[in-house]
């Protein structure tokens, strides 16, 4: 039979304030975990809470088709007679041969304004089998509202770096109809582009570049130079 | 395959690498005063990769090493500077204290 004071002593032991070294090591990880955890939680608010519709510069579409076939040969796009149309912020995409497969990849803008950008939504008058927003070769997938036709892409601050760091300047969408699917192209489509977000903060900066600050103190306090108390150089164990 | 292989991602696997060595090298100090065999470690190993992973799928961690290796963010940048500074002391304490512990 275990003793009541031991028990006591016992859940007094596991409950004692923890040493430096255990402080030390659980700040790091709240640290490394907690920062990115953050940002994540952030984007995620700023991207259902303070959207507001932006009016974006579009650029004058250009579009690349890449590997088309029409009832299983491949064709080129322009045997396709393909063109494109915008008015303000709808693309309507032509062409003389519907019932085509392959992938459209209009550029529409500048790829600046992801910068202010926290959600980008696009209706398509039919279903595609994939719908993506590409920037020199980065790709961001969105979700698919199947009653709505909307795909919605939300940025996060990652998605945002990737970006901005490509080698090109513009945004394109890319409609994908794979070979496979029953998903085929009309001879009209039409791509409505809404644009939201608004003019923040670099929250994500800031909590990263305080994180690394602060993990670099920590680094410093785990050595066995350096202590808590001041300039004091501690003794060597 | 090839096409496979040839889209590795090696940012993203150092990202994954770092994140793996300084949750094992935590992991590690609270084992301390105990003679670690080549076993233990790569179980440390697993474990600390499974969580890496775990965190990864929740918070983006490679991401943020990635933008950090990459220098596409100087806040990012950082971050790992801070990451690589714990780990360098947490395994420099390590191997001075032949296993007995990370943090001094």
């Amino acid at each position: 039979m275990v003793s009541k004071r031991k028990i006591k002593n016992e859940v007094k032991k596991a409950f004692r304030l923890p040493n430096n070294a255990v402080v030390m090591s659980m700040m790091a990880v709240i640290l490394v975990c907690a920062a990115p955890a953050l940002v994540s939680v952030i984007d995620d608010t700023v991207n259902e809470q303070y959207d507001m519709p932006l009016s974006p510069e579009f650029i004058d579409p250009r579009i690349n088709s890449i590997n088309m076939s029409l009832q299983g040969e491949p064709v080129e796009g322009t045997d396709l007679g393909i063109d494109i149309i915008r008015e303000d912020n709808v693309i309507t995409v032509l062409s003389s041969t519907p019932g085509y497969k392959g992938t459209l990849s209009t550029f529409v803008m500048d790829k600046a304004i992801v910068k202010d950008v926290s959600k980008i939504v696009i209706t398509s008058s039919s279903e595609h089998s994939l719908l993506l927003i590409e920037s020199g070769g980065h790709n961001i997938s969105g979700t698919y509202d199947s009653d709505l036709g909307q795909y919605t892409f939300s940025l996060s601050s990652i998605e945002k770096h990737y970006i901005m760091q490509t080698a090109s300047d513009d945004l394109a969408i890319n409609v994908i109809d794979t070979p496979l699917s029953g998903n085929t192209f009309e001879a009209v489509e039409t791509f409505t582009i809404e644009v939201y977000g608004s003019v923040m903060i670099p929250y994500a900066e800031i909590i990263i570049g305080a994180t690394g600050a602060l993990l670099l103190i920590c680094a410093l306090l785990a050595t066995p130079w350096f202590s808590t108390s001041g300039i004091t150089v501690k003794r060597r164990r | 395959m090839i096409e496979a292989i040839a889209t590795i991602d090696y940012y993203t696997l150092v990202g994954a690498g770092m994140a793996t060595v300084f949750f094992g090298l935590l992991a590690a100090s609270y084992l301390r005063k105990k003679p670690l065999s080549a076993w233990h470690w790569m179980t440390i190993g697993a474990v600390s990769g499974f969580a890496a992973s775990i965190i990864q799928s929740y918070t983006q961690l490679f991401d943020w090493v990635v933008l950090g290796l990459t220098g596409v963010s100087t806040a990012a940048s950082l971050f790992v500077f801070g990451m690589a500074g714990m780990i360098g002391v947490m395994a420099y304490n390590l191997i001075v204290t032949r296993g007995k512990t990370a943090v001094r």
